[in-house]
């Protein structure tokens, strides 16, 4: 069964790649689980969007670890409010902004956000080598008071991807900047290899 | 089996539920035993399961409560407590509390394997010990956190019956010693209409004492007997009527509170304690035909807003600090070993103090004897 996944990214030999995963040639890791997925990463920053083809008992052994996060089987139903402190807990150490997460949502828009807002982050590590945002706490910093140059980088990401951003407000945190930009995928697919979200 | 049902979840550490008692039944999901407590052992399915008590059968109106012993930060199943739990399907009233600032206490149902939230984001943040108790009445749930109701009533009708259980989110596969609870009760709820001791005895002891009645407590020749540090005997608009039964109060505070009527032919009210408190509001009547007040303690208060009367009986206060207050015509009397004759229809003893000071204000109309 193919499920999606947050967690984070780690660096073995120069090779990024999902920790939990084997991804390295070689002879496989036992501890870690060998099996098909495809991978988006948030650009420079070690987190990934992922969707595996696992099993219950392989899925029982990544959703025990404390930095992933996962959906269930069905992501057409709303987020329930009992798993929403997890969920933000787990986008948020991932310097994901996740204040909005509500009931409303389903579990499949929430993805939708984290992949559209990995995709700017992806344009923005190939046009500037660098992370969008430096750490958790600079979600909370007002966009008019990061440094111009990454404005200034931000939105030059932001007009090679065609997003319009005239709404921005200066008063706006960051947190809320990255949730907007991330909505701008809009409703373009968003391709896992053997599944679309 | 009878009710209230308790569980202590004593055994083994990684025993089932199920097999730790057959008197419980899973609804959904797994639970196990952890260091003597009851903790999640499922699948990580994020799911809301519950488990019922099968070894008796419920009223409609129940409750459920559990005490809440440990919510590790950052571990992602919780635990708490169901009502209306059905026999075998996937269905239940449940109370879950989240380890997040806001309490995240979540009221939800589950029909059939589907979860609806009734109410979410309410309550005192988690703590350590906190009773949570969920109950049922009509189509009213309420929700306690260690006595005091939070989220207000709720409303809800799709599930009229069932048993009382424990209920969990399971987030994290497998068994994890950060959720656990302890010391399950389940039962049915107290009568909230009328309260009829033809020839029985009501008696309550224990160390907080508290007999609401919201319509009618009638007593013919039974006795109400109330023991315990603090007692209360709550009568709300209600008819308070002792035909020949006794009503006793003893406890460190003693309260009986009448806002409407409270009447005695034959029997006693007899409130003893350090703080005893007769009080009758605005409204209230508080006749005695042939029966006694009588009220013994350190501070003994009766106070009545409109109407005393007393045909054939008795009102003693013995105390320390002895208060009738009688407002409805301003006549105040403190602390006196005095005969007062109000005309025209009250008479009352009290012990005597030195020093004795008297206020009285009467209208023009009144007279007041001291002897």
């Amino acid at each position: 069964m193919i499920r999606f996944y947050i967690l984070p990214i780690e660096t073995i030999k120069n090779n990024r790649g999902p920790k939990y995963f084997n991804f390295m040639p070689g002879p496989p890791d036992p501890t870690k689980l060998s099996i098909p997925f495809s991978l988006k990463d948030y650009g420079l920053i070690d987190a990934a969007l992922i969707a595996a083809d696992i099993t219950q008992a392989q899925h029982e052994q990544l959703v025990a670890k404390p930095d992933v996060g996962a959906t269930p089987l069905d992501i057409d139903q709303n987020i329930s409010d009992i798993a929403i402190p997890k969920v933000i807990a787990v986008m948020e150490q991932l310097r994901i902004p996740a204040d909005w997460v509500d009931n409303t949502y389903t579990y499949r828009q929430i993805l939708r956000m984290i992949g559209g807002l990995f995709m700017f982050a992806q344009r923005y590590h190939g046009m500037h080598n660098a992370q969008l945002i430096g750490n958790v706490a600079q979600l909370d910093s007002r966009w008019n008071r990061i440094p111009q140059a990454r404005r200034t980088k931000i939105l030059e990401t932001a007009d090679s991807l065609g997003y319009e951003y005239g709404n921005i407000q200066n008063s706006w945190k960051v947190r809320r900047m990255l949730k907007y930009l991330g909505d701008k995928w809009g409703n373009t697919p968003l391709h896992f290899g053997f599944i679309t979200l | 089996m009878a009710l209230p049902a308790t569980e202590a979840f004593t055994d083994s550490d990684s025993v089932q539920l199920t097999t730790h008692d057959s008197s419980w039944t899973l609804n959904s999901g797994d639970f196990d035993i952890f260091s003597n407590q009851l903790r999640v052992d499922d699948a990580g399915n994020q799911a809301y399961i519950a488990a019922h008590w099968n070894a008796d059968s419920f009223d409609d109106d129940q409750y459920a409560e559990a005490v809440a012993k440990l919510q590790t930060a950052g571990d992602w199943n919780y635990l708490g407590v169901s009502v209306r739990c059905a026999a075998a399907a996937n269905t239940f009233y449940s109370i879950l509390w989240a380890s997040t600032a806001s309490g995240q206490k979540v009221l939800s149902k589950v029909v059939a394997g589907s979860q609806t939230t009734i109410l979410s984001g309410f309550g005192a943040a988690w703590s350590a010990n906190a009773v949570l108790r969920l109950e049922a009445e009509g189509t009213t749930l309420r929700v306690y956190d260690d006595g005091v109701q939070e989220g207000g009533d709720q409303t809800d009708a799709t599930i009229g019956s069932g048993s009382a259980g424990v209920a969990g989110w399971d987030d994290t596969a497998g068994n994890n010693n950060n959720t656990l609870y302890d010391d399950w009760e389940g039962g049915n709820l107290a009568v909230s209409y009328t309260l009829t001791a033809d020839q029985g005895n009501y008696i309550l002891t224990g160390q907080l004492i508290s007999l609401p009645v919201a319509k009618k407590v009638i007593a013919i020749q039974g006795s109400y007997a109330l023991t315990g540090q603090i007692v209360t005997l709550p009568v709300a608009r209600a008819a308070l009527i002792a035909s020949q039964g006794n009503y006793i109060l003893t406890g460190q505070a003693v309260n009986l509170p009448i806002a409407w009527q409270a009447g005695m032919v034959q029997g006693n009210y007899v409130l003893s304690g350090q703080d005893v408190t007769l009080i009758a509001s605005i409204g209230a009547v508080l006749v005695a035909t042939q029966g006694f007040y009588v009220l013994t303690g350190q501070a003994v208060t009766l106070l009545l807003a409109w109407i005393l009367t007393i045909n054939q009986g008795n009102y003693t206060l013995t105390g320390q600090t002895v208060i009738f207050s009688f407002s409805g015509e301003v006549i105040q009397i403190y602390t006196a070993d005095v005969i007062v004759n109000l005309t025209p229809t009250i008479i009352m003893l009290c012990n005597i103090l030195p020093n004795v000071s008297i206020l009285a204000n009467p209208s023009p109309t009144k007279e007041v004897e001291i002897g």
